[in-house]
């Protein structure tokens, strides 16, 4: 009962306290971590992501953030920096297909059922501590997407997880456009109840509007193309509908949210209707039902390992889905949809071997060049091969173990993460915490040293022996008269 | 008979208006002299024992040999008793004030069909770019808050919406717009906070970026647009909507955007949306600049900058699981003014946001203490926001022929808590502080109660050494002590000034007595608000000075 008491006393008093900012490293004062000419990493087991498979006792050249080479006993300059990798894993960075890790001032423009003029892109939180969390176990790239709450969402963007840089220095370049659109009860506003109803409120309701928007645009397109010389008013743009275009142009790659098969259907008629193809459907509990029909599409897959339940078109999920779908010809990945979840990608992997009896290679694939490819980057992110970027991960051990940890994180040929670094300066910080706490005591002592001539005399022996003291008097002047601010 | 019933009710209305207000201004009362004073001109440039003239709002002549005018009313200071001095006054580039009432603001967030607007369909309720200072709104108290702080000069700012209007730039005397008014189009302010919370669009940052672009693009729509159907009036009429033909001037270049930033992620965000629209705005700032410094230098933009400097994290409370980021913030923030103007940028300060202007002196004093220039400091209070305003030939400095817009102090004016004796604003006289001769010798040990509504009681004891005008002493309380930073007579009440830094606070205490034989009775203000003030003499001032 006692013990009960002091839980409840703990818990309430964490619900008063603010959340103190439980990190140490701050991205503002973080370097951008030096691009050697060439690095080389050596002796280790590199897991390719590629045709080559896993390789042993093989070689990494890193020149000038690409990869120059892979293989057995490579040649490199004298001035590269030599890593000696004997008895650890390499692994290309890990690619969270769908994430939400850094973005502020929120992930949903929830007001309309279309938003297609918002850009995530606007808004990378470029300080969260889950990048750097998240790239001390592996994570290299993310898909920074727009929430769920509308039929036809935001627009999304791929960053890599340059801890340090600014906004646009995260974003990959030569990415393709990217969107966010949504089916079922998110959309369709099933889980709260709004005050003022939006349409649709079925999922019949999320097809139609989203068909709507696309004749919408269509017509906007026409009005567009007539307009003749200067002397003519020209018609009024729009930027949800410019869109719009863009997706039906090509230039704009679809990735929905959705979990039961009959919406994907639907979505795929639709979006074919309209001219278009849907380039993944994300969480898609229910693909293993219709992987057939996604992979005749050409509609890739990131789903979830083994997440369930968890709201009612959620409940027709089995772990195997990665699996089955990926056996049957569908372009499929793993994502974590939660910061949390995103430091550990390589396990989400590994359940897929647990679960349908994944080859382990291919597992890997899920959270590397399969998600790449889904994302429009297979020939820059997502594998060790020549040319590609060097994203690299260095395991201590086999890296769908639970046991392995991150030893290094590379991103274009920089060391971003080095757990014994990491180590090193948690002293460093601890140090700095130590002298500013020293430096807030001096700023709260009295200055009565300083200007003693303001004081009379006969008060300098009370005033040091109550140097030490607390000054209660001084605290109630404080408190009385100090103003919060 | 509708017809003049509005007749009617529109000369009610004129009549009810001259009720009001004189139609005409008084004419600003003629010449003065200000004798005997250092005369700051502009930053780094200090007359001693100079004089200023001012004649019909304007400065006639300043300098040390200058001759005063026979008709003028002279203003003598002794530089014997004190060293008064002359400063420009100061002008605040961003006040932030409300630009219409409570009911107009409710207008759209009710509204049922604004839940399906999509950006472009105005109005929005946060886009209301036409709105400007109007004379209903005139901040009188606000004004009053920042005379007494030296300000002489402001940009009135509209503070809320996304686009929010165009500031209007002010002189801060007495009277309303009308007497005060320099530019009534400043600059227009937006802001990349606004959101609308609910169901409405934008109720993110991200919808609220889209809503930028898609306003901007409709204000040059409109001028292409209009201007092709004046060319070629046999075709559809384009629909006008009034509030974006405000942001004509922002399209063409003639007006100056001005954006409130959040933090460092908003200041880069605002630089990067208005270069997509080739606007150069200046941006509010936040104290944070500091964090990604070189890529805010590389924007160029000029930076309005706030002096609100956190206070020392409360080790008490949170010894354990204080965060680094806080303590580094609190440590980095007073010299983030100094590492901006070192970054090169244009740089002013504001008052905003602190709710009483007097705030500053605080804050500057510790940013000063932390490398800050005091002639740097005072540039971008006085030449750099004028050079800003385009009014760098009429403000800033005093010189002839600029506005007799001045303040007047006793010694420097960048201390904790300056002695602000006068601030002259269009070349009359608003008096902070009047002292007279002395009519009591207050020296000797005092019990004080000092009354704090609500809270109770101080007992204090206030300890004077000292004759009239001049004091020095302390104040104990339960046995811990303060020194005072001023204590003064005029006439036969005491005043009475303690730095609140002393004990670890923003702004000062100050109370006064009005004393009459042994006993006193006053107010005071301090951070938390007013309080009263009674005392009584303990013992005189001999046997305070015979155990000193």
């Amino acid at each position: 009962m006692k013990r009960k008491i002091l839980l409840l006393a703990g818990v309430a008093l964490l619900a008063v306290l603010p959340p103190a900012q439980a990190y140490d490293i701050e991205a503002w004062n973080s370097d951008q971590p030096e691009q050697p000419d060439y690095v080389v990493i050596r002796n280790a087991t590199v897991w390719t992501a590629d045709e080559a498979g896993i390789l042993e006792e093989a070689d990494i050249l890193v020149r000038r953030g690409r990869i120059a080479r892979v293989g057995r006993d490579l040649r490199a300059p004298g001035s590269a920096i030599e890593i000696d990798a004997s008895g650890r894993h390499v692994t290309p960075g890990l690619i969270d297909a769908h994430s939400h890790a850094a973005i502020v001032g929120g992930v949903n423009e929830s007001s309309l059922i279309s938003t297609a003029m918002v850009r995530i892109g606007d808004v990378i939180d470029a300080d969260s501590i889950n990048i750097y969390r998240q790239m001390a176990g592996g994570l290299t790239a993310m898909h920074l997407m727009h929430g769920s709450a509308n039929a036809i969402g935001g627009q999304n963007i791929i960053v890599k997880l340059r801890w340090g840089a600014d906004p646009r220095e995260m974003i990959v370049d030569g990415q393709p456009g990217l969107i966010k659109f949504a089916l079922g009860e998110n959309p369709k506003q099933s889980n709260w109840q709004p005050e003022t109803p939006r349409y649709p409120d079925s999922r019949q309701g999320v097809n139609q509007i989203i068909d709507e928007k696309f004749q919408k645009a269509e017509r906007y397109r026409l009005e567009h193309s007539r307009r003749g010389g200067r002397n003519d008013v020209p018609p009024r743009r729009d930027l949800e509908m410019e869109t719009l275009l863009d997706i039906i142009d090509g230039e704009i790659d679809v990735h929905s949210h959705g979990y039961r098969a009959d919406e994907f259907i639907a979505l795929l008629r639709t979006a074919e209707r309209h001219g278009f193809r849907i380039t993944a459907l994300h969480h898609v509990l229910e693909g293993y039902k219709v992987a057939d029909e996604l992979a005749e599409h050409g509609a890739g897959a990131s789903t979830f390992s083994d997440w369930y339940g968890f709201k009612y078109e959620a409940r027709d999920a089995i772990p195997y889905n990665a699996a089955l779908m990926h056996e049957r010809g569908v372009l499929t990945s793993v994502n974590s949809d939660n910061p949390e979840l995103a430091r550990r990608m390589n396990i989400e992997a590994a359940k897929a071997v647990r679960y349908g009896g994944m080859d382990e290679h291919e597992a890997l694939k899920l959270v590397t060049a399969n998600a790449a490819a889904q994302l429009g980057l297979a020939d820059r992110i997502g594998r060790v091969a020549e040319d590609l970027d060097a994203d690299l991960v260095i395991w201590n051990g086999h890296p769908l173990s639970v046991t392995s940890r991150v030893d290094q994180t590379w991103i274009d040929g920089r060391l971003y993460f080095d757990r014994e670094r990491d180590l090193e300066s948690r002293e460093a910080w601890e140090a700095e915490r130590q002298q500013l706490i020293e430096l807030v005591e001096n700023e709260n002592a009295p200055e009565e040293e300083a200007e003693p001539e303001a004081t009379p005399e006969e008060e300098s022996p009370e005033a040091e022996g109550e140097a030490s003291d607390p000054e209660p008097g001084l605290d109630v002047l404080r408190r009385m008269l100090g103003g919060a601010r | 008979m509708l017809r003049t019933t509005i007749l009617v009710a529109l000369l009610l209305v004129q009549a009810m208006a001259w009720a009001q207000e004189p139609v005409l201004r008084q004419p600003v009362p003629g010449v003065h002299a200000v004798t005997g004073v250092t005369v700051v001109t502009a930053p780094g440039e200090v007359i001693e024992n100079g004089a200023i003239v001012v004649r019909d709002g304007i400065i006639e002549s300043v300098g040390a040999d200058i001759e005063i005018p026979a008709d003028a009313l002279v203003h003598e200071f002794d530089p014997e008793e004190a060293e008064v001095r002359i400063y420009p006054g100061m002008i605040d580039a961003y006040v932030p004030v409300p630009f219409v009432s409570d009911s107009e603001e409710g207008q759209g967030g009710e509204d049922e069909e604004a839940v399906t607007l999509r950006p472009g369909q105005y109005p929005h309720p946060l886009v209301t770019p036409a709105r400007r200072l109007s004379s209903g709104h005139w901040p009188a108290d606000k004004v009053a808050g920042l005379r007494r702080a030296g300000f002489t000069t402001a940009v009135m700012a509209p503070d809320s919406g996304l686009f929010r209007g165009y500031s209007a730039l002010v002189n801060l005397g007495e009277g309303g717009l009308a007497d005060n008014l320099i530019e009534p189009s400043m600059f227009q302010h937006v802001s990349l906070g606004a959101t609308i919370s609910g169901r409405e669009f934008p109720n993110s940052r991200m919808g609220t970026m889209a809503l930028v672009r898609q306003v901007m693009l409709d204000a040059r729509w409109q001028v292409e647009a209009r201007t092709a159907w004046s060319r070629n009036p046999a075709q559809p009429r384009p629909t006008y909507l009034e509030d974006i033909e405000a942001l004509e001037p922002l399209v063409e270049g003639d007006r100056m955007m001005v954006v409130d930033a959040s933090d460092m992620l908003d200041s880069l965000r605002a630089a990067r949306v208005s270069a997509e629209f080739e606007l150069r705005p200046w941006l509010v700032g936040h104290g944070r600049e500091y964090q990604r410094l070189e890529s805010l230098a590389e924007t160029g933009l000029g930076q309005i900058l706030p002096l609100d400097f956190p206070e020392a994290p409360d080790l008490e409370q949170s010894r354990r699981d204080i965060g680094l980021p806080e303590l580094r913030h609190w440590h980095v923030a007073p010299e983030n003014p100094l590492r901006v103007i070192e970054a090169g940028l244009p740089v002013v300060f504001t008052s905003h946001p602190h709710g009483n202007p007097e705030a500053i002196f605080a804050n500057l004093a510790r940013a000063i203490e932390r490398g800050l220039d005091s002639d740097a400091a005072l540039a971008a209070l006085t030449t750099e926001p004028a050079r800003m305003l385009g009014i760098d030939d009429r403000a800033g400095r005093l010189a002839p022929g600029y506005m007799a817009n001045f303040l007047i102090v006793e010694d420097e004016l960048f201390v904790e808590s300056p002695a602000l004796r006068e601030v002259w604003i269009d070349g009359r006289q608003h008096i902070l502080r009047e002292l007279e001769p002395p009519e009591v010798e207050p020296a000797g040990s005092w019990d004080l109660s000092l009354i704090v509504t609500g809270m109770g009681n101080i007992d204090a004891v206030l300890e004077l050494q000292g004759e009239s005008p001049t004091l020095s002493g302390s104040l104990e309380v339960m046995g811990s002590s303060v020194p005072l930073a001023e204590a003064r007579v005029s006439g036969s009440r005491l005043d009475v000034r303690i730095d609140g830094s002393r004990l670890g606070m923003p702004g000062a205490i100050t109370f006064y007595m009005d004393i009459e034989g042994e006993r006193g009775r006053g107010s005071g203000s301090s951070p938390q608000g007013e309080f009263d003030v009674r005392g009584q003499r303990s013992s005189g001032p001999d046997e305070a000075e015979g155990t000193a």
